[in-house]
């Protein structure tokens, strides 16, 4: 590890293992193997020194072939039985796609669990999820500690060493002089702002949502979309940077979320909702379908934009609060 | 049945399926075994740090009133200065890293402020948000008149930023900046052609 800056260069030991919201991945550098979780557009890394690595443990195991045998027979019982050309093809193509998928599982050969041990952790390696993987991955990293850590003697490994002071069971009584050791300084974390621009987006998203329910559908189709978009994005985001935050902004930031859900099916999208129905039936006879107004109740409207009003002024204050407390 | 489970991690190797202890000579072996509690296969690597004991350093206390004490603990003894503010610190305090002894807050200012490349433990991948930035919103059509400028913003901002600390290359900011440019293009004629015909 240097200070200089320079790159360093990694050795890619698996491939990617992707799912739903990004992958990871292990790549092996000078001293330390570094495994990559991708969240699309932020990468997270953790490095483990080779000379602290104490074991690696491959299971073998979590086969899904019973269940991937049960979704294709169920697939063909169900494309059989029914009597539509277009049910048929239907269950006809999930069963294809079913069976492709099982037949790629099996020659992608048996699964894994893959665990690195070290004196302080026990990680679990989600990239190494093949046997196959795990032997590659194996050839390449083990030589690579064993060339910093040496080989171990054959009856050294039964000699297993006690629990380390910190991980001792939670049943025995801490020792006296564990606490007089004085604890090193604590570092202040510094706040992001996320949660207050999601309340600014939703103070101006009060005003938008209010002219579009009292506008035409036309504006309400360009305004909404985007009010939503941007809220519920917004939303995610404030809450995944709110993990250091207090209680209270918490609460808020959950209410948000949940209502930011919920607006579109139960308020403002309801409201829209019976004139742009209204719009399209009325368009087959020629009327212009753009410039139905809306006709929402004031009520809603209110509502509408008066949650969002309220909401984003107490989280407002409750950032201020919670700043003013963290600088005092 | 907590303290059971983390007895059983702090004892040694555990079995990847049920996280039950495997027995001495399954773990020294290099070849494939069956675990024999849940019959699984299982393969072992056991290194030599297994069988070391780690232990930190406790900070020696102050012996005489002519001694430096460390700057965070009065009563213990500085055994080291930090290199980049220059305090005094006990071997608590001391941050070890290749070429340099840091203090904890300026280690914790070191890797806030990306000195320390190597310890890193997050980037933003600011290519993948320029081309989310030109790709997604254009679903929506609307939200383009504002998100087509936003992306050529962020690629010229964030052109030289660091990007992975693994091999990347930079197609994703060209093939944003090339969707970019097209969908400003189509606003510019679809607003000339509504101009047009309202004449």
């Amino acid at each position: 590890m240097n200070r200089t800056g320079a790159e360093e260069q990694y050795v890619r030991l698996t491939g990617k293992r992707r799912t739903w919201t990004g992958f990871s991945q292990a790549w092996l550098g000078d001293d330390h193997l570094l495994i990559v979780h991708s969240i699309r557009f932020v990468e997270r890394y953790q490095r483990f020194a080779l000379s602290d690595i104490q074991a690696i443990v491959v299971t073998e195991g979590g086969r899904r072939a019973v269940w991937q045998a049960l979704v294709v027979l169920a697939c063909i019982s169900l494309g059989l039985s029914r009597t539509s050309a277009f049910a048929k093809g239907f269950w006809g193509i999930v069963g294809s796609v079913a069976l492709a998928l099982a037949i790629v599982d099996v020659a992608r050969g048996p699964r894994c669990r893959c665990f690195l041990q070290t004196a302080v952790s026990r990680e679990r390696l989600l990239c190494v999820s093949r046997m196959r993987t795990a032997r590659s991955f194996l050839a390449v990293l083990v030589p690579a500690i064993q060339s910093v850590q040496g080989t171990v003697p054959a009856e050294e490994p039964a000699q297993a060493p006690g629990p380390a002071p910190s991980a001792a069971p939670a049943s025995m009584p801490i020792s006296q002089p564990a606490l007089s050791i004085p604890r090193p300084p604590a570092i202040e974390r510094t706040l992001g702002y996320a949660p207050e621009v999601l309340f600014a987006v939703l103070m101006l998203d009060s005003v938008l949502v209010f002219v579009a329910l009292r506008s035409t559908i036309g504006v309400a189709f360009s305004l909404l979309p985007m009010v939503y978009f941007a809220e519920f994005l917004m939303g995610i985001l404030a809450l995944v940077q709110s993990r250091a935050r207090n209680a209270a902004l918490l609460a808020v930031l959950a209410a948000t979320f949940l209502c930011v859900l919920i607006d579109p099916f139960v308020l403002s999208g309801t409201a829209v909702w019976p004139g742009f129905v209204a719009s399209v039936r009325e368009a087959s006879s020629g009327t212009i379908f753009w410039n139905t107004r809306i006709g929402a109740s004031v009520t809603t409207m209110l509502l509408a934009a008066g949650w969002r009003t309220a909401i984003a002024v107490l989280g407002l204050l409750v950032c201020y609060f919670e700043r003013t407390a963290a600088r005092n | 049945m907590r303290a059971a489970e983390h007895q059983v991690t702090s004892n040694g190797i555990v079995c990847g399926a049920l996280s039950w202890p495997l027995p001495p000579d399954l773990r020294s072996s290099e070849e494939e075994m069956t675990c024999p509690i849940c019959r699984a296969p299982v393969l072992v690597n056991v290194f030599p740090a297994f069988a070391h004991s780690h232990t930190g350093s406790i900070p020696q206390p102050l012996g005489e009133n002519t001694e430096a004490s460390c700057f965070y603990h009065l009563r213990s003894r500085a055994s080291t200065p930090c290199d980049e503010c220059g305090r005094f610190l006990c071997s608590l305090c001391t941050l070890e890293i290749p070429g340099a002894k840091l203090c904890p807050v300026c280690f914790e200012a070191s890797v806030r402020g990306r000195k320390l490349q190597h310890l890193e433990t997050s980037r933003t991948m600011h290519d993948s948000i320029a081309l989310a930035l030109a790709t997604v919103p254009a679903l929506m059509v609307w939200p383009v008149f504002i998100t087509a400028p936003l992306t050529l913003f962020w690629i010229g901002r964030h052109w030289n930023s660091p990007t992975s600390i693994l091999p990347r290359s930079r197609w994703r900011f060209y093939f944003a900046g090339l969707l970019a440019v097209a969908e400003i293009a189509l606003i510019a004629v679809v607003i000339v052609a509504i101009l047009k015909v309202r004449r």
